[in-house]
């Protein structure tokens, strides 16, 4: 193996966890606030998105290379009753889609799960190694 | 001068070249959600099948491990890993590569006995 490979298999494994982790962290926030209408600035909260990257040829994993916000639409909703209804009565909700938001997580957690056995699967061939030096 | 293969230095080159096909589906699985990613895989066995199927013993002794890419149909984001397929070469290369070790340490411990006359 090239000596100048200094990332090891697991440590590549670890990176695809916590980039992930970050991806599962922002689903929930967009979960959880898909019906505020007003953030701290005043704007209906936006749906935010990771961007992966890598560099190819290193093999040395994934990484979160930006969080970005999705310009898509707000949804426009009629509701004079509304707290944040404007002069025609309408209420902009979060660019946030529950389902969307769902299959995502299911994504994020399945590529979670494989990196998880690829590192107990990279520990059993350690431990099969070890027993060279016995 | 042709290099003689003992089934040590053999065993001993494809577990390096599992160890090595390791990290890439590593590599490959961690950016299963990287756009425009291409995955790759590591040849090994079947450069060794070609060598000794073409009988020339200064070729097997050649014989080194191979990244290439995997070639798959890419998805609309450009990326081509499929987390099934990744999952079942993990497995077998895993496999493969407890094998090759257990062959190689029953082999070391045939020598150490061979050499200790006990």
């Amino acid at each position: 193996m090239d000596a100048r490979q200094i990332m090891g298999p697991i440590d590549v494994s670890v990176t695809a966890l916590e980039a992930q982790s970050e991806r599962i962290r922002l689903i929930a926030g967009n979960i959880a606030n898909a019906r505020t209408t007003r953030t701290a600035e005043g704007t209906p909260y936006r749906r935010k998105d990771v961007v992966f990257s890598t560099e190819m040829g290193k093999f040395a994993g994934v990484r979160v290379s930006e969080v970005i916000e999705d310009i898509s639409p707000f949804k426009k909703v009629f509701d004079p009753g509304h707290p944040d209804a404007d002069e025609e009565g309408f209420v902009l909700f979060p660019n946030v889609d529950i389902p969307v938001e769902l299959v995502n997580l299911m994504s994020a957690s399945r590529a979670y799960q494989a990196s998880l056995a690829l590192m107990k699967r990279y520990m059993e061939m350690a431990e099969i190694t070890l027993e060279l030096l016995r | 001068m042709f290099e003689k293969m003992s089934v040590e230095t053999l065993l001993e080159r494809a577990l390096g070249a599992a160890e090595l096909r390791h990290r890439v589906i590593a590599n490959n699985i961690a950016n299963v959600d990287t756009p425009g990613f291409r995955a790759q895989r590591v040849a090994f066995e079947e450069l060794l099948g070609e060598a000794i199927a073409g009988g020339d013993r200064e070729r097997l002794s050649r014989v080194a491990a191979r990244i290439l890419p995997a070639g798959l149909a890419a998805g609309p984001d450009g990326n081509d890993v499929r987390l099934e397929d990744q999952i079942g070469q993990l497995l077998k290369n895993s496999g493969r590569y407890k094998a090759y070790m257990r062959i190689l340490i029953k082999r070391y411990r045939q020598m150490e006995l061979a050499i200790n006359g006990q």
